[in-house]
């Protein structure tokens, strides 16, 4: 421990000091827009870093450990440290961590790239028994001697841990087996479990055990097993007993390494680790033993308005130096506890902690740099001036902890909303005595107060001077839908006294069009709606009719928080902007009734072929009249665009391997994906395999049981529930696609229902921290459970916060497997008529069968064509 | 004169102010999107004669306007044979009046989409109440609003069954207005109650037919929430009546001067066809 | 030979009454059948319940709804027959410049499709800021051209003979209107006012779009933001929605046709 803590403070001390502000100095007023502009991350300088190593014969990336300003060079281990080497294990996990995370994020295939080099580095200096060497110098040669360097099972060997099982996470299962980093994180893991058996922390550090401990739980997210989530538990229970001291006795509730250690800020990931442990492994005390830290001795930082460097076990603080190192653990603490306990105040409070990074420190001035990505070594203490030094230079940990508190700052809206706040007036100088409360001010002139209670921190935004402001909602007024926005909206009311949220529900039906279009005429639109749809959405977009949401503090964390780059790539404007808040989805499915099925000696269809075949066989004569009463499945006759959700559309897209209806101008669907789909529907429209019948309204012959199957989305699995039909079993599986395309190149159906905010809106900002709190996780399982409907979330199916949510509903988790496999409605301003034509082709090419197939989509593909030359 | 002119004036007053406000602008502010692209959404651009020549090609319009006029060759008739023939059954002196006048009267007062629910389930191919009749008689069922053919006047069908009621009662009080005298004239005469319908019931109800042709003409250009509910206009585009298509441009496709000048071309499509009603009924004074 | 004629009558006006009153039987029971059974055909419900009205009620609770409507139908009722009667006897009986263009352009409204109208009705709404007010639900239904036209129509039968010696007798136009014309014209005035009624009861699109303040809902529009849903489960709670809007106009009518009935046993007019 004292090796990696000096490795901080030498260089602080070795390098060039750059002078910055004194303490008492105001930190200078960003312009309003710049303040509500997010945080940019770049990877930039973490690039510049990276280095090509050869260890062995074996090709390797690393990262450099400093690089000096003002030119920032690259520079390896200074005399001082014992020429350590150029780089270590140490960084290079924390390095994987962020590139993987990045990667998860953007989907860049250089964060890949760069991630799985670092990665092969971290296998290279594992040895045969499971623990790591830290540093090589330049010609690749292991440093098997410096202590800071040898074989051990300690810091970087959890570290190690840590980014495997990040990557296990992220890349899955069959990258790692591949590259054989599945191995070394398995003989790791062996090790370490000797150790932590013996009742033996890691290193014996709770640092290291922590940060080991969050590599398995990531790995157990990844690919859950008895035997990591076994000893993911054992090795949290030997962090829950390290606590000392409570809320009114020093040290706080610090996990400690002993009775007499200090609590250090770097490295401070117990609570993280545990909070996380509490949703892994489901172990709700292991939050409340993370609570204990952050209740007690955290909220002595906030109110003291800075964080130390170390606390005495007597609680004695050290204020210097003030590194990145020591920020970012405490920041992704309370945002783990945010997560396991639902609580935002955690998360307000990691926004104003990580706030250091962007001028709430003692020299004022912005650590990280977002156009460089840079984040400054860090600040210390100059007692021949009486204020403070700055050291410019940006190595290796600094760059990499200023990025990982970042990445997940900038994902949560709570957080992002406060990291340009600064506190008010001067820092406390002890922990033992302090102000009951501070404030903290935004650059706008915002205030929130941070007091102290029993139960931790609690958070207030100061009354503001001008009047409170009002929002209008609109949601759509299906009864579920209007009992969720009232819900949330009485929530976000009692916690936003100056920003008052009214719910005006939007009518269900056909009406909902007319209202919204002519409201739009008349400018007369409410701040945000819920129930835009994706034509009329192209259209607001291209009219300016509705506000960038990806430049918006608020909205770009949710965004980041929510979505992937693949998820959001089609929803982006040629701009590049995200435009309406992809909110809900609906992926489509086909549901089969079990007992019809089994009655009839069906399987479930795989594929196109099968699926005729099960029409064929299921439309059947019970009452003996010589007429069809029952059917495999019912396309209705009805030409209304929608209608094709649930027929052609689907069954296309199965076929189509991601190209949709129309894309810039050109028609994409003459082409064999869409006849063999309408070749299918004709083929069993001829042979009366389905019926010629439009059933009687209001009534679904799949609950009647007059059909066996359905195409349809999550959202009926509430109707189905509300009808009650008595014995009626069933299940989905995936909508069928001819043979030829493989399962990977198959895209549901699904439409994605967003949130916009009306540029009529007087409060953009407001409204922008509105629609995240609509889509917040706990916004989100309540739409699963009130509407059983499916947010447009990143790994949605195995997200532990989601399971139970999602085990509510019969066959949901499945559906939720496919949200981010879907294609959508084309978000073309035309993209009704289009459907139109379609439907006109498919009745005269399938029901009627008046014209074959072919020429049927050909002509459809003509009249297409003739709308988009038209506009 | 002067002081008819002053009292007309004075009565009329208040509705030529509403007119201007409430009819006029919105009117003339239609006319002029006919001369418009507009997707309510952008501003608009000017379109010149467009959306006019888009209309005179646009075989989905024209397609319309047929289906319409058949819808109105079979309604219109319909309405004022059901209308008359039940009207004058219930002059007559009935027990429970009263109640035979609600009975007709009850679709009248149900909304539109909830008589299209029903509907669609009696006509159901497969399932309905009207072709369980038919089979059970031993007749095949009829794909009532899914065949090409029979869906538009099952259409109009249920659509002169939901009106009846409210026609009967103009009939009814057309009815009363026929002064006593004159039945006890012609009654005197010998008249048999085919020649007394004829003679005289019949001419004395002009006004009265007259004002049931011109609604129901009207109404049944209009047609509208029937197709949209139960059949969306199809088959083959057979049930997509003018207004659902003015509408769907409007909303669905949001072309809101080709929808403006679809509208103009109904107005004027009903105006000539009243006219022409009226020249055929012989009176020229009544609207 | 005349009871043949009577059964005979009493069975055709009985078969077509039937089809009449079914759809109305049938929708009160499907009011009573839980979710899977609505959309039957059959009158009696199997199991019979009254959730569909609990769930309306705990979704939309319409006491207020219930006043705000009768409130805006029976002040739309009154005007219309007030202010529509006077220029429909202007129109019919009185000779003045402007007349004729006023019964074209009475006309003309009839023609054009009020889904060409709704949207720029409703920027005037907007521009008069009436959003959120009754004057928004009123003011444009005060006139009503169909009843104008109807009306005039059955006032142009009155004969001239009593309209000429009222007005030897020094009567004001509008108290022959009063006094003369409206007890006569009760039925067309009972007619008016049942359709006029109706339409304004039974209007959804136009509250919707004006009123988005849930105490100045209308009944019908209430019902159908909270207590419609769309989709197969909910078609038995719109069902009881409709009931709820049914009864009140069926009772209007059964009121007001007793008035009909009652100036018809007199048989007004004498040639």
């Amino acid at each position: 421990m004292r090796v990696v803590a000096r490795r901080v403070c030498v260089a602080l001390a070795m390098t060039p000091l750059v002078y910055g502000a004194s303490c008492n100095r105001q930190p200078p007023r960003q312009s309003s827009e710049g303040a509500s502009r997010p945080v940019v991350l770049s990877l930039a300088h973490l690039r510049h870093l990276g280095i090509d190593a050869k260890i062995g014969e074996r090709k390797v990336r690393a990262v450099s450990l400093y690089a000096e300003a003002p030119d920032y060079r690259l520079a390896g281990s200074p005399a001082r440290d014992g020429y350590e080497g150029v780089a270590s294990v140490d960084d290079a996990a924390r390095a994987a961590v962020v590139y993987l995370r990045a990667y998860e994020a953007s989907g860049d295939t250089r964060d890949r790239t760069d991630a799985l080099g670092l990665l092969s580095f971290i296998a290279s200096m594992q040895t045969s028994d499971g623990e790591f060497v830290n540093f090589i110098d330049a010609h690749g040669v292991q440093n098997v001697k410096a202590p800071s360097s040898a074989k051990s099972m300690s810091y970087w060997a959890a570290r190690s841990i840590w980014a495997l099982g990040e990557a296990e996470r992220v890349l899955g299962d069959s990258v790692m087996q591949q590259a054989g980093l599945r191995d070394v994180f398995n003989s790791a893991m062996g090790r370490m479990e000797l150790d932590v058996l013996r009742g033996q922390l890691v290193g014996g550090s709770a640092t290291a055990t922590a940060e080991a401990l969050l590599g398995l739980l990531a790995m157990q997210r990844a690919v859950p097993n008895t035997a990591i989530s076994s000893l993911a538990e054992r090795t949290a229970e030997l962090l829950v007993v390290l606590t000392r001291g409570n809320s009114a006795t020093a040290p706080w509730g610090a996990h400690l390494d002993s009775a007499s250690a200090d609590w250090h800020a770097w490295g401070a990931r117990t609570v993280e680790a545990l909070a996380t442990a509490a949703i892994v492994l489901a172990r709700p005390d292991f939050a409340v033993a993370a609570r204990h830290e952050a209740d007690a001795l955290w909220s002595r930082y906030l109110v003291a308005g800075r964080v130390p460097a170390l606390v005495d076990a007597k609680g004695d603080a050290s204020w210097y130096p003030e590194i990145a190192y020591g920020v970012s653990p405490i920041v992704g603490g309370y945002l783990a506890l945010a997560a396991a306990t639902g609580e935002s105040r955690y998360a307000a409070f990691a926004g104003l902690t990580g706030a250091w990074l962007l001028g709430d420190n003692a020299a004022h001035i912005a650590m990280y740099n977002d156009s460089a990505g840079r984040t400054f070594d860090g600040i210390d203490s100059d007692t021949s001036k009486a204020g403070v030094k700055v050291n410019r230079n940006a190595g290796a940990e600094s760059t990499i902890e200023g990025l990982l508190a970042l990445q997940q700052l900038t994902a949560s809206p709570e957080a992002a909303k406060y990291l340009r706040y600064t506190r008010v007036g001067d820092a406390s100088a002890s922990l033992a005595s302090l102000p009951t409360a501070r404030e903290y001010a935004a650059p706008d002139g915002q205030r929130v107060r941070i007091s102290l209670s029993d139960s931790g921190a609690a958070i207030h935004a100061l009354p503001n001077t001008s009047a409170p402001k009002t929002l209008t909602y609109w949601p759509a007024a299906n009864p579920s839908e209007v009992r969720l926005a009232t819900l949330l909206a009485t929530r976000w009311n009692a916690e936003h006294p100056d920003v008052q949220v009214r719910v005006q529900p939007l009518p269900a039906g056909r009406s909902s069009e007319e209202v919204l279009l002519a409201a739009i005429v008349a400018k007369a639109t409410p701040d945000v709606s819920s129930n835009v749809s994706s034509a009329l959405l192209a259209r607001l977009v291209r009219a300016g009719g509705v506000v960038r949401l990806d430049d918006r503090v608020a909205t770009a964390a949710r965004l980041r928080e929510r979505t992937t780059e693949s998820m959001l790539a089609s929803l982006r404007l040629p701009d590049g902007g995200i435009y309406a808040f992809p909110w809900k989805t609906n992926p489509e499915m086909l549901m089969y009734n079990i007992d019809q099925l089994k009655a009839a000696g069906v399987v479930p269809p795989r594929t196109q072929a099968e699926l005729l075949d099960a029409l064929r066989r299921l439309a059947r004569d019970t009452n003996g009249d010589g007429r069809n009463d029952h059917w495999g499945m019912w396309a209705t006759l009805k030409t209304t665009w929608f209608e094709r959700f649930y027929d052609f559309y689907p069954l296309y897209l199965a076929n189509a391997g991601g190209r949709t209806l129309v894309k810039n101008g050109d028609v994409l669907f003459e082409n064999a994906a869409a006849e063999q789909a309408m070749e299918l529907l004709r083929h069993a429209f001829a042979e009366g395999w389905l019926p010629k019948s439009n059933f009687a309204l209001g009534r679904d012959p799949f609950a009647d049981g007059t059909v066996a199957m359905k195409i349809i989305g999550p959202w009926f699995l509430k109707e189905l529930n509300d009808l009650k039909v008595p014995g009626l079993r069933y299940d989905v599986v995936p909508v069928p696609a001819v043979d030829s395309v493989a399962a990977s190149r198959r895209f549901a159906f699904a439409d994605l229902r967003s949130i916009a905010i009306f540029s009529t809106t007087k409060h953009p900002d407001e409204a922008a921290q509105f629609v995240a709190y609509l889509t917040s996780p706990e916004a989100d399982r309540m739409l699963i459970e009130e509407a059983s409907q499916l947010p447009y979330r990143k790994a949605l199916a195995g997200d532990a916060r989601f399971t139970r949510s999602l085990a509510l509903w019969p066959t949901l988790s499945t559906f939720a497997t496919y949200v981010e496999r879907t294609r959508d409605l084309d978000v073309d301003p035309d993209v009704v008529e289009i459907f139109d034509v379609i439907s006109e082709a498919y009745e005269r090419g399938a029901i009627y069968g008046i014209v074959p197939v072919k020429p049927a989509l050909a002509k459809a593909a003509a009249d297409v064509r003739k709308i988009i030359r038209a506009r | 004169m002067r002081a008819e002119e002053r009292s007309g004036w004075l009565l009329v007053a208040p509705y030529a102010s509403f007119l201007l406000a409430f009819a006029l602008y919105p009117i003339a502010f239609a006319l002029v999107l006919v001369f418009l692209h507009w997707d309510l959404v952008t501003t608009p651009t000017f379109a010149g004669v467009d959306n006019v020549a888009l209309l005179a090609q646009d075989t989905r319009f024209w397609q319309s306007v047929a289906n319409t006029f058949l819808f109105l060759a079979i309604h219109v008739p319909l309405q004022i044979v059901a209308a008359l023939a039940l009207a004058v059954a219930l002059n007559r002196q009935l027990v429970f009046r009263a109640f035979w006048r609600a009975a007709f009267f009850l679709p009248v007062v149900i909304s539109g989409a909830v008589v299209s629910i029903l509907w669609s389930s009696l006509y159901a191919t497969d399932v309905g109440l009207i072709n369980s009749l038919l089979v059970r008689i031993g007749l095949q069922p009829v794909p009532w609003l899914t065949d090409p053919l029979t869906a538009m006047p099952a259409i109009a069908a249920m659509v002169t069954w939901k009106n009846v009621g409210f026609y009967v009662i103009i009939y009814l009080a057309g009815l009363q207005y026929i002064p006593r005298s004159c039945k006890e004239a012609i009654e005197i005469e010998g008249a048999t109650t085919w020649q007394r319908f004829r003679f005289l019931t019949l001419p004395l109800l002009l006004p009265q037919t007259i004002l049931v042709v011109t609604l129901s003409t009207i109404n049944g250009f209009q047609l509208f929430i029937e197709p949209y509910v139960m059949t969306g206009g199809g088959p083959l585009r057979r049930t997509y009546s003018i207004v659902l298509y003015l509408y769907t441009n409007a909303f669905s496709y949001q072309k809101m001067g080709y929808a403006a000048t679809i509208g103009v071309a109904l107005a004027l499509m009903i105006g000539a066809v009243i006219l022409v009603q009226r020249r055929v009924l012989g009176t020229g004074d009544s609207l | 030979m005349k009871t043949l004629g009577r059964i005979a009558l009493y069975s055709l006006l009985g078969v077509a009454a039937l089809t009449f009153i079914y759809p109305f039987l049938w929708m009160a029971s499907s009011t009573l059948k839980p979710p899977f059974e609505v959309g039957t055909l059959s009158l009696i419900p199997q199991h019979a319940t009254l959730d569909n009205y609990r769930t309306m009620w705990a979704r939309a609770p319409f006491g207020r709804a219930l006043l705000n409507s009768t409130l805006v139908a029976t002040t739309i009722t009154a005007a219309v027959l007030v202010f529509g009667s006077m220029t429909a006897y202007a129109m019919a009986r009185l000779n003045f410049r402007g007349r004729p263009l006023l019964n074209a352009i009475t006309t003309a409204i009839l023609l054009v499709p009020g889904q060409l109208t709704l949207i720029p009705l409703y920027t005037l709404i907007v521009q008069l800021g009436w959003i959120d007010t009754y004057a928004a639900l009123i003011v444009p239904y005060l006139f009503n051209a169909t009843a104008i036209l109807m009306l005039r129509q059955f006032f142009l039968q009155i004969p001239q003979s009593l309209v000429d010696s009222a007005r030897m007798d020094g009567m004001s136009e509008p108290r022959i209107l009063f006094t003369i014309f409206w007890p006569l014209a009760k039925p067309a005035l009972a007619i008016v006012a049942i359709f006029t009624f109706m339409g304004s009861w039974n209007e959804v699109l136009w509250p919707l779009l004006v009123v988005r303040e849930q105490h100045l809902m209308t009944l019908p529009q209430l019902l159908t933001v909270f207590a419609l849903g769309g989709g197969a489960g909910s078609l038995g709670v719109s069902l009881a929605a409709a009931m709820v809007l049914v009864v009140p106009v069926v009772i209007a009518y059964v009121f007001l046709q007793r008035h009909f009935i009652e100036s018809m046993a007199g048989a007004g007019i004498k040639g």
